[in-house]
C-alpha cells in the first residue's frame, strides 16, 4: 500500500484528440524528487524545452502535490508549474486553501495539462472520472463568478474549483490562477498559460483518503507543530495580524517599495497596515486547510463607495505594491483594487509594479494624456489605478502595453523609460526593495524564477534572526551572505516539494518537519536529507533555465533603480554596485558548486545523482 | 425526567475553517484522512465570513431516533449520545433523510448509517480544534 502519496499522476490532454490518461505514480520517481516543485521540475525538465513557446500547445501546466498533503500536518498550497510566458524560464507557484488536498483525495498527486482545446473547456475531476466539459457559458466571468457558476452546474458547493479570470483569458502575462476565494497562485503568468489552453477551470470533488505510514509518531509529530507554532513569537504574530507586521516593519528599516521603488519609506504607511486594516476593514479570523495558524482575516468595507463588499485581508505585498509602490494611502481604495486583481485574475504584486513603473514615466514627462487615454497617472490616484487595472485584465488601450509586462511595456515605450523598469529576467520586482539588505539584492537575483522575494528572504538573517547553522549576520557586509542564502534557497525548495506553506516555517521547527516526512512516507530522513533533496531540485532547475539560455550576464542584470543610493532609512544612501554584486555572484557560484557562468558543474550533478543533466 | 445528554456545539465565531477537527475526526473513525468520510463538517458560506461546524447535537428530541424503522438509533444513556446500533442497521438512510442538519451520514463501504458518537465520551474534534471552536457540552 502506498503511504502518503495517491498514487497516481492524471494527464490530459486538450488536444483534438482529448486524451485523457491516468498513471500509477513512480515510487522511485518520487523518492527522488519527493513531491510539489521537485515533481514539477522534473516533468517540466522532461516535457518543454527552449523550442517551448510558454503560450503554445506543447507548454504544460502541473499542479503538483507533496507527501504531506491532505494529512493532518499544516499544510495546504499547492504548487503549480510551467514554463513562464513572463520569463521564458521554470516557474512554480503557490497557492493555499482547500485545492491540492481535494485533487490528492480524489486519488492524484500530479495533474499535467497540455495541449490546446478547439473551444473552452473545464476540466472536471469527480474520483476517477475525469472528463472536459463545454466552458462557453462561463468564458469571460471573473474568478468569483466562475466558483459560483461552477457549483451551481455541479450541484455540488463542496466542489472545489481553480479557474482564471479575464486576465487569463486575454493572455496577460502576469495573469494568476485564482482558487476557492482568496487564494491565488499569483506569480508568472501561470493563468495566461491556461487562457492560451482554452482551459477555464479545474473543478474537483475527491472522497478518497490518503493514509500515512505511522499513524501514532505522525499525530505526535502534528501535535508538536501545533506547540511549537503556539510557542512562537512569529507564529502568533501571524495569527494576529497575518503578514501584516511587516509593513511597518519594511518601514522602519527602508525596504518598503514605495513610488515605483524610488525610496524604502512611504511616509503614509499607517493608513494601510495592521491597525488601520482591522479598524476598518477585518471581521473574522480565516485559515486554510489543516492550519492552525489562520493568517488570514476575512473583512468587509465599511466606509465610502464600496460599503458592504467582502474583501480579504490585504496581505502585505499587496499592500506594498498597490500601495506604497503607487503612493496610494487610501485603504479602501487598495482593499478594492486588490480585489478586483483576483477576481480579473492578476498578480497584485506585476500589477502594482507595472502601474508604479507607468506612473514614474508620468512623473518624469516620458509619458502623457496623449499615452495613457486620458487617465492622470499622478502617484496617489487611485481611481485611475482602477481604471487602469481594468485597462490591463481587459488589454484595453494603454493597458494592452502594460499587460505583457513591466520588461515589454519599457522596451516599447523606448528612451529612459527602461532605467525605472523594476525587474530581473523579465519578473516584476516584489514589495522588497533591496537596498540596505546586500543578501536580499543576491535572493532576487538568484531566485529561480526571476526577480522574487520567495527563493530566500535574507533580511531576516540581516536584521537580527539566526539561521539553521548559525546566529544573525552583519547587515550591509558581503561576508557570508552567499553560504546563508545557498542554505535558504535548499530549505524552501524542500519545503516547496513538501508542499507546505512557507508561513508556517516561523513555527515548525526543521527536524519536525523532517519527522513529518519520515513517519508519513516511512523512510529513514531527517533534515539534512531534507536540505539535499533541496539542493537537488534547485540544481534541476538552474539547469532547466542555462537550457533556455540563462548565464552570468543575466544574473548580474540588477534594476538600474537599485544602484542608486537609497534616500531615507537606516540603510540611508546604500546602493548596489557592480564591483560588489560581481564578488557576491563569485561567492555564490562557488557555494553552489557552480562554473563562472553560472552552470551546475559536472560534479555537483553527479553528487546530487542528476547524471542525465550533464551534458558536453 | 430528562435523559442525560452531551453534545458537541461548534459556533462559528470562533470556526476559522481549517477543518482540523474533520481530519482528526477520519483518522480516528477510519484510521486514514478523508475529510468527506468525517462525522464533522464545516459549511463555509459568504467568501469565508462564516464558517460553521455542523454536527450530531444528539438531539433530545431526535428524529433519527423516531425515523429509524428497526430501533437501530438508540440513546446511550452513559455517554449521553444518540448511536447506532450497527447490526439492526439496514441501511435504508431514513435517518439521512429525517437529520434536519445534515449529521447522519451514509458510509458506502458497510452500506450502514454512520453518526458522531462522542469519541466515547473524549471527542477528538474537540481535543483538535485550536481555536476551541468546539466545545462538549451537556
Amino acid at each position: 500500500m502506498v503511504h502518503a502519496y495517491a498514487g497516481k499522476i492524471l494527464r490530459v490532454n486538450l488536444s483534438k484528440k482529448r486524451e485523457i490518461r491516468i498513471k500509477p505514480l513512480d515510487m522511485s520517481f518520487a523518492k527522488k524528487f519527493l513531491g510539489g516543485k521537485g515533481f514539477g521540475a522534473k516533468l517540466l525538465y522532461d516535457l518543454a524545452g527552449p523550442n517551448t513557446d510558454p503560450l503554445e500547445p506543447d507548454n504544460a501546466v502541473m499542479y503538483c502535490t507533496g507527501p504531506l498533503t491532505a494529512t493532518l500536518a499544516p499544510t495546504n498550497r499547492y504548487c503549480i508549474v510551467t514554463k513562464s510566458p513572463l520569463t521564458g524560464l521554470f516557474s512554480d507557484s503557490y497557492a493555499g486553501g482547500y485545492f491540492s488536498q481535494e485533487l490528492k483525495y480524489a486519488g492524484y498527486d500530479v495533474l499535467i495539462i497540455s495541449g490546446r482545446a478547439r473551444k473552452p473547456v473545464y476540466i472536471w475531476i469527480d474520483d476517477e472520472n475525469v472528463e472536459l466539459k463545454p466552458a462557453d457559458h462561463i468564458w469571460g466571468l471573473n474568478t468569483y463568478q466562475t466558483y459560483d457558476a461552477l457549483k451551481k452546474e455541479l450541484n455540488d458547493k463542496t466542489v472545489k474549483v481553480s479557474c482564471i479570470g479575464p486576465a487569463g483569458e486575454r493572455l496577460v502575462r502576469f495573469a494568476l490562477v485564482d482558487s476557492d476565494f482568496h487564494r491565488q497562485a499569483g506569480r508568472c503568468g501561470t493563468g495566461a498559460v491556461m487562457g492560451s489552453k482554452n482551459l477555464k477551470a479545474i473543478a474537483v470533488r475527491g472522497t478518497g483518503e490518503i493514509s500515512v505510514a505511522d499513524p501514532k509518531t505522525f499525530d505526535e509529530a502534528v501535535l508538536k507543530c501545533y506547540k511549537e507554532i503556539r510557542e512562537s513569537p512569529a507564529s502568533q504574530e501571524y495569527t494576529r495580524g497575518g503578514t501584516q507586521s511587516f509593513t511597518a516593519f519594511a518601514n522602519d528599516q527602508g525596504f518598503f517599495p514605495t513610488r515605483n521603488f524610488q525610496d524604502g519609506f512611504f511616509e503614509k504607511y499607517e493608513k494601510l497596515g495592521e491597525e488601520s486594516q482591522r479598524k476598518h476593514l477585518w471581521l473574522r479570523e480565516y485559515g486554510c486547510f489543516a492550519c492552525p495558524i489562520h493568517c488570514t482575516k476575512v473583512g468587509m468595507i465599511r466606509r465610502g463607495k464600496w460599503i458592504g463588499t467582502v474583501c480579504d485581508i490585504i496581505e502585505y505585498e499587496s499592500v506594498g505594491m498597490l500601495g506604497g509602490n503607487c503612493g496610494i494611502d487610501f485603504l479602501e481604495g487598495v482593499a478594492y483594487a486588490n480585489l478586483l486583481c483576483d477576481k480579473l485574475g492578476l498578480d497584485t504584486i506585476s500589477t502594482g509594479n507595472v502601474i508604479g513603473f507607468a506612473m514614474e514615466c508620468y512623473q518624469r514627462g516620458i509619458l502623457d494624456k496623449n499615452d495613457t487615454d486620458g487617465l492622470n497617472l499622478t502617484f496617489g490616484n487611485w481611481e485611475a489605478q482602477i481604471e487602469l487595472i481594468n485597462k490591463i485584465a481587459y488589454r484595453k488601450g494603454f493597458g494592452d502595453i502594460l499587460a505583457d509586462g513591466v520588461m515589454r511595456a519599457s522596451e516599447r515605450i523606448g528612451g529612459s523609460a527602461e532605467d525605472i523598469a523594476v525587474h530581473m529576467k523579465g519578473m516584476e520586482a516584489p514589495a522588497w526593495g533591496p537596498r540596505g539588505s546586500p543578501g536580499m539584492g543576491l535572493a532576487l537575483a538568484m531566485s529561480d524564477r526571476g526577480c522574487d522575494h520567495q527563493r530566500g528572504w535574507p533580511i531576516a538573517y540581516e536584521t537580527g534572526s539566526s539561521w539553521a547553522f548559525g546566529g544573525p549576520l552583519d547587515r550591509i557586509t558581503l561576508e557570508g551572505k552567499a553560504k546563508v542564502l545557498k542554505w535558504e534557497q535548499d530549505h524552501l525548495t524542500a519545503l516547496y516539494s513538501l508542499v507546505v506553506c512557507e508561513f508556517s516555517r516561523s513555527g515548525i521547527s526543521n527536524e519536525t518537519y523532517a519527522k513529518l516526512v519520515s513517519t508519513a512516507t516511512g523512510w529513514d530522513i531527517d533534515y539534512l536529507g531534507l536540505l539535499q533533496y533541496g539542493e537537488r531540485i534547485w540544481n534541476l532547475v538552474r539547469t532547466f533555465n542555462i537550457r533556455e539560455g540563462i548565464s552570468r550576464k543575466d544574473d548580474a542584470s540588477l534594476p538600474k533603480r537599485f544602484k542608486e543610493p537609497l534616500p531615507s532609512g537606516p540603510a540611508k544612501d546604500h546602493r548596489f554596485t557592480d564591483e560588489e554584486f560581481r564578488k557576491m555572484l563569485d561567492d555564490y557560484y562557488r557555494e553552489r558548486g557552480w562554473d563562472k557562468n553560472g552552470k551546475p558543474r559536472e560534479e555537483k550533478l553527479r553528487e546530487l545523482k542528476l547524471v542525465e543533466l550533464i551534458t558536453s | 425526567m430528562k435523559s442525560l445528554r452531551k453534545f458537541v456545539s461548534g459556533c462559528f465565531d470562533l470556526c476559522t475553517g481549517c477543518r482540523i477537527c474533520e481530519l482528526a475526526c477520519s483518522a480516528i473513525k477510519f484510521g486514514a484522512y478523508a475529510p468527506r468520510k468525517a462525522h464533522i463538517a464545516i459549511s463555509i458560506e459568504s467568501e469565508g465570513l462564516r464558517a460553521q461546524p455542523i454536527v450530531c447535537i444528539q438531539c433530545e428530541n431526535a428524529p433519527c431516533v423516531y425515523a429509524c424503522p428497526t430501533n437501530a438509533i438508540q440513546r446511550d444513556e452513559k455517554l449521553g449520545a444518540v448511536v447506532i446500533y450497527e447490526e439492526k442497521c439496514t441501511g435504508c438512510r431514513m435517518c439521512v433523510i429525517a437529520c434536519p442538519i445534515e449529521a447522519i451520514y451514509f458510509d458506502v463501504t458497510t452500506k450502514k448509517a454512520t453518526k458522531c458518537d462522542l469519541c466515547n465520551g473524549d471527542p477528538v474534534c474537540v481535543k483538535y480544534c485550536p481555536t476551541k471552536a468546539l466545545a462538549l457540552r451537556g
